[in-house]
């Protein structure tokens, strides 16, 4: 037998054997018996030495050559076993996909804030500034610098929860005021006037209050969004523009706006103000009632006598004024049915439904 | 308000359909909220008479009567009605006819099939005013009249369509039908035909035989009297019942049939007095003596005070002004002489007596008056039902009318320049189109300022029709002519000129900041009542618990709230001082559905009386948690706590820019007495925060199951002045920072936030900050005594060396255990 023999040999069975090694242990323990100094490669090699001369060279060149080829081969084999050891520990890390993910533990805004939030946007980009008010009022603010005067008529429109005052509260330079529950946000028709110089574009969100009994439709807790617009040329059709604006922004760039005639104090002429139905698109639904048209709010122009009332001269003067109902819109927009799912103490503020406005 | 279109027709030829007119009129302002179509689904359903009663053979309460439809022989019907008499003109109803429940309080409708009773067939059915939806009335079987044609189908007899006003409106007008026929006349274009209200009058001048005088002008401004004699008491024609009826009002006899109607025809109340009845056939206009009392139409004796105006004979008064007749003077079926009044009175009276004595706004007249009549309806609606009188009631009217009116108010007249339409619309009319509705609303036009014509003139000036008693300003005639024509013309253009400066509304920005944190934090938004009573929000106080400080102004038990003089109900009764009650609730409410992730916040008001003026309205934050939440792995759950809550607190006053807050611990009733602190901020006397766990008695108090219930209430008010969007920020040093831990045991009750501040004292500028990561009591711990440890970064503009450091903790270490006790945990 000869030394170049027992190479050719050695590597065949070397590269025999390597392909039955499945793991890393099995490599090693085939490293150290074929490659490592002791290993069989080496004590083969170390016999060259001992060959005869004329041979010796050419046994140095196949030695090295089974001994690059077996580096090569466990090098290959190596990868592999590494790579199928990582596929296997990475198969074995799979997850059921289906299982739900993590609570990210975000809570959510209620409805009202929600449609309050648009509404305000619309309105400030059209510079609109947002000013707040006082929910306990004078009467004063509420009724009479609205053009309802103490016992007049008009004033049984709004059922009012009126507020025990202390004695000394009521006599507000010398005159007698009640006070009470604003029933609406108008009052601060009168009070941003009464603060400032024309021009003036505000919105007043904020919750106003009637004593009347809750049902799927009327709370005695409510918001509501004011608007008011006083500068010389204030028309209208600027009041249908800005209500068109605002409409289409909130319920589709198809919506049109409708006035009809319609009687509130403060306002002459005053209109009530309904949108094409956004949900049949003014065909006529259950929704409109068939009419094609949804009332979302009131509005006019500004009266005389209340611009009168604040010091503008209303020769000079014009102005229009808008109110809205937040609950209103967001019951149509969400297609809510009952407004007592918003703040009422036994159905309301219920997390089975505020967590469907995630 | 209800009006018959056949009424309308009287006056104003229609020819629009009835949906159509109803919406042309609601967009001009005249706002139909239902078209009822009575006798729409009369189907089977005819005019009976009654031929023949008969006990039922098997049953006392029920009656058999045979009814004569025009169609082959008489039906057999079972009845338990009892008002039928032979001869009687009743509607009966064929099988398969549809009628209204009787006993239904929502309208439901049933379909008439056969059925026996007591062994007896009935063949069709006879119906009450309910099960035919004329109206709520179920007592009985409705009788017709007797001259109703027996056979004819119901609806020819009875069908109406009839229009339902909405009485939302300043347009005392359009309480009549006179009123609507005038803007249907003007909207459609059509010629209004109005009643003459000629009459002869054959009999004495009316002021030899009556007297009339007003004591009380200011609360009657007129009264317009007439006489009629020698008339006939009866009932009146079928067709002014129906229409009646249809409008919602009851028949009774000629005389009162006609003052009703004439009062829907021209909103003006009348009165008919039996004239033999008053004392010296006189009347006196009067306030009310003190103590002076009247029996009313209703058989009540009613007491009236000095503040009442009423319609006084020689005597007595007999009848309150503008509200109810007296029982002596009303008209009966032997009255052969009355004396109609026809009057104005002031609104603000009518509206205090009704009000005083309870005579709600059912009250046709009334509720007229209340509004604000004109004064120059009295002589026309008085000569209308004169003639009315004189037609279904026979008799002779006295000559004149007796028409008493101190000082006649002259009509209203408006200057109205041209210019104010695109002024106050934005766009122009046609002239002729403005000119033909103003006169067709019966306003008067001519040039002012001696223009020639109409047409030249740049301002008109208008004279108000007298029944438009709520025209008065040009911007009234704007409204008229818009109305009429119809919005639909205006162009969508937006405010011209420099809206003001942007200004940002500070409280509304801030809440919103706060609203985000929040619900990044995983709070839900609710919107908690404002009213509460002193109850619910006591209730929050645990039993036998005395009086407690107010904490900041965030639990107010001590501040009496304000109370409203009409709540709806008791539990709403009072404006809240505190949010704690109502978040407690809610919580409440939401375990019962689930028992962990509920948490929750509100941004609302609490009110504080003030000794002057208006309540203060101070916003608050306030958040509440249940004791668990959904933990990181499945089905795993942790524990919600004070320091949860803190965290929150932090979250929210980091976002404000409100640093260098601190807490103090507290003690109070309502929390936890371990777990309580409340917050302060620099700058700010007092508290502007709590934040605790729910004592348990209040917890169960609640009935809220046993579990931590943690709150974080923080004063907005107080803090949005202070809160900023400035940061000041300072660079990332690009040199290594050096971390060092260190350990320590001090006494248990030394709090671990008083040593990491004097470690940031003692570490000088070097130690950039110091995070407390362990607190342990237990195994090599002594007692009364606890672990602490702390991550210390220390950092500069280059690269520290290890004396530096070390010399800064060696500071710390000695600082440590010189004022807290604290020895190095090795």
């Amino acid at each position: 037998m000869g030394l170049m023999e027992d190479l050719g040999q050695l590597q065949e069975r070397a590269a025999q054997e390597l392909t039955t090694v499945q793991d890393t242990a099995g490599l090693e323990a085939w490293r150290v018996k074929y490659l490592s100094r002791k290993g069989e490669l080496s004590s083969l090699m170390s016999m060259i030495g001992r060959a005869p001369a004329e041979t010796r060279a050419e046994a140095g060149k196949v030695a090295n050559a089974v001994k690059s080829t077996l580096e090569l081969l466990f090098g290959e084999r190596q990868s592999e076993l590494e790579g199928a050891a990582e596929r296997a520990r990475l198969e074995a890390d799979s997850v059921d996909i289906t299982m739900p993910g993590r609570n990210a533990g975000v809570g959510q805004l209620h409805p009202t804030t929600l449609v309050l939030r648009e509404i305000l946007d619309t309105f400030n980009s059209m510079g609109f500034e947002t000013v707040e008010g006082p929910e306990v009022e004078w009467d004063k603010y509420n009724f009479d610098m609205l053009n309802i005067p103490d016992e007049h008529p008009a004033r049984d429109m709004w059922d009012t929860f009126y507020v025990q005052a202390p004695p000394q509260a009521i006599s507000e330079g010398g005159l007698l005021h009640k006070m009470l529950l604003r029933t609406h946000t108008s009052p601060n028709q009168a009070r941003v006037m009464e603060r400032q110089e024309p021009p003036v574009r505000v919105v007043v969100p904020g919750l106003c209050y009637r004593y009347e009994a809750t049902d799927a439709t009327h709370e005695a807790m409510f918001y509501q969004v004011e608007g008011l617009a006083v500068d010389k040329g204030i028309t209208m059709s600027d009041l249908r523009g800005v209500l068109l604006a605002f409409a289409q922004r909130l319920f589709g760039p198809e919506r049109r706006v409708r006035f009809r005639c319609d009687y509130f104090p403060f306002v002459e002429p005053g209109v009530d103000v309904s949108i094409s139905c956004h949900l049949c698109n003014g065909k006529g639904c259950a929704v409109c009632k068939q009419s094609g048209w949804i009332e979302i709010m009131g509005a006019g122009m500004v009266h005389p006598n209340v611009l009168q009332g604040v010091g503008y001269d209303p020769e000079v003067y014009t102005g229009f004024a808008f109110g809205m109902g937040p609950e209103r819109i967001a019951l149509l927009k969400y297609g809510i049915n009952d407004i007592r799912l918003l703040y009422d103490r036994d159905r309301g503020n219920d997390l089975r439904f505020l967590r469907q406005f995630k | 308000m209800k009006i018959p279109l056949s009424w309308l027709r009287d006056y104003v030829r229609i020819t629009l359909p009835a949906d159509e007119l109803a919406h042309r009129l609601t967009m001009a302002g005249d706002e139909v909220e239902t078209i009822i179509r009575q006798g729409g689904n009369w189907q089977h359903i005819y005019v009976g008479d009654v031929v023949s009663l008969e006990k039922h053979p098997n049953a006392d309460r029920l009656t058999l009567a045979r009814i004569d439809y025009g169609k082959g022989e008489p039906k057999l019907i079972v009845t338990g009605a009892t008002n039928l008499y032979p001869g009687a003109k009743v509607p009966l109803a064929e099988l398969g006819a549809t009628l209204v429940d009787g006993h239904s309080d929502t309208g439901e409708t049933f379909v008439v099939k056969p059925a026996k009773l007591r062994g007896i067939a009935s063949e069709a059915v006879v119906c009450s005013e309910k099960e035919l939806g004329l109206s709520e009335d179920h007592e009985g079987i409705m009788i017709l009249s007797e001259n109703a044609p027996v056979g004819h189908p119901l609806s020819d007899v009875l069908g109406e369509t009839i229009y339902e006003f909405n009485m939302k409106t300043n347009r005392t007008d359009r309480f009549s039908v006179i009123g609507v026929a005038r803007d249907i006349a003007t909207l459609t274009n059509e010629p209004l035909c109005l009643p003459t209200g000629s009459y002869e009058a054959n009999g004495p001048d009316i002021k030899s035989i009556a007297k009339v005088s007003i004591d009380a002008p200011d609360l009657c401004p007129r009264y317009v009297a007439a006489v009629i004699e020698g008339i006939t008491i009866g009932p009146s024609p079928d067709w002014m019942q129906q229409r009646l009826i249809a409008s919602g009002l009851r028949p009774i006899n000629n005389i009162v049939d006609i003052t009703n109607y004439v009062m829907l025809e021209y909103n003006q109340p009348l009165h008919a007095f039996d004239y033999d009845k008053l004392a010296n056939h006189e009347i006196i206009v009067r306030r009310a003596r003190a103590g002076e009392t009247i029996r009313t139409l209703d058989g009540t004796d009613r007491q009236l005070s000095e503040q009442m105006l009423v319609i006084a004979d020689a005597e007595r008064a007999v009848a309150v002004a503008g509200v109810i007749g007296g029982e002596d003077s009303e008209v009966t079926p032997q009255t052969t002489r009355i004396l109609l009044e026809s009057a104005n009175f002031n609104p603000l009276s009518i509206r205090r007596t009704a009000r005083t004595l309870n005579i709600g706004p059912g009250n046709e007249a009334s509720r007229r008056f209340e509004k604000g009549l004109s004064p120059y309806s009295p002589p026309v609606a008085a000569a209308r039902a004169v003639q009315l009188i004189l037609e279904l009631a026979g008799g002779t009217a006295a000559q004149g009318t007796i028409d008493v009116y101190p000082q006649p108010k002259p009509p209203v007249v408006i200057d109205f320049p041209l210019s104010e339409i695109p002024h106050l619309m934005g766009i122009e009319y046609p002239l002729e189109q403005v000119e033909r509705v103003l006169r067709d609303l019966g306003f008067k036009l001519e040039a002012a300022n001696g223009a020639a014509s109409l047409a030249e003139a740049p301002v008109w000036r208008v004279t108000v029709p007298w029944w438009r008693t709520d025209v008065s300003i040009k911007a009234d005639l704007v409204e008229e002519v818009a109305r009429i024509i119809g919005y639909d013309l205006l162009p969508s253009t937006l405010p011209e000129g420099q809206p003001a400066w942007p200004k940002r509304n500070e409280d509304v920005y801030w809440g919103d900041v706060v609203r985000d944190t929040m619900v990044a934090a995983g709070y839900t938004e609710v919107i908690t009542y404002s009213l509460s009573s002193i109850e619910r929000l006591q209730r929050i106080r645990p039993q036998g618990e005395s009086a407690a400080s107010d904490i900041g102004g965030l639990l107010n038990l001590e501040i009496e709230p304000l109370a409203l003089v009409n709540p709806l109900s008791a539990d709403i009764s009072v404006l809240r001082t505190g949010t704690l009650t109502s978040m407690l609730e809610v919580l409440r409410n939401n375990l019962r559905h689930q028992d962990q992730d509920v948490d929750l916040f509100d941004i609302g008001r609490i009110y504080i009386r003030r000794p002057q003026g208006l309540p203060e309205e101070r916003r608050i934050l306030s958040g509440i948690s249940g004791g668990w939440r959904t933990g990181y792995r499945l089905g795993e759950r942790v524990e919600v706590d004070f320091f949860t809550l803190k965290g929150v607190a932090s979250a929210v006053l980091q976002r404000m820019g409100i640093g260098n807050w601190r807490v103090e611990r507290i003690q109070h009733p309502i929390f936890h007495p371990g777990r309580a602190a409340t917050i302060h901020v620099p700058r700010v006397r007092g508290p502007v925060g709590i934040v605790a766990e729910i004592h348990p008695a209040v917890v169960e108090a609640f009935d809220i199951p046993p579990q931590r219930v943690s709150v974080v209430l923080l004063n907005l008010g107080a803090l949005i002045p202070l809160a900023t969007d400035l940061r000041p920020v300072t660079p990332i040093s690009r040199y290594p920072v050096v971390q060092r831990d260190l350990a320590i045991i001090v006494d248990s009750d030394k709090p671990a936030g008083q040593i990491a501040d004097a470690i940031r004292r003692a570490g000088g500028d070097l130690l950039m900050d110091v995070q407390i990561f362990d607190s342990y009591t237990g195994a090599g711990i002594p007692e009364g005594k606890r672990s602490l440890a702390f991550t210390l970064t220390y950092g500069a503009d280059r690269t520290l060396t290890d004396q530096e450091v070390n010399a800064a903790q060696e500071r710390i270490i000695q600082q440590l255990q010189r004022r807290f006790g604290a020895t190095l945990r090795v």
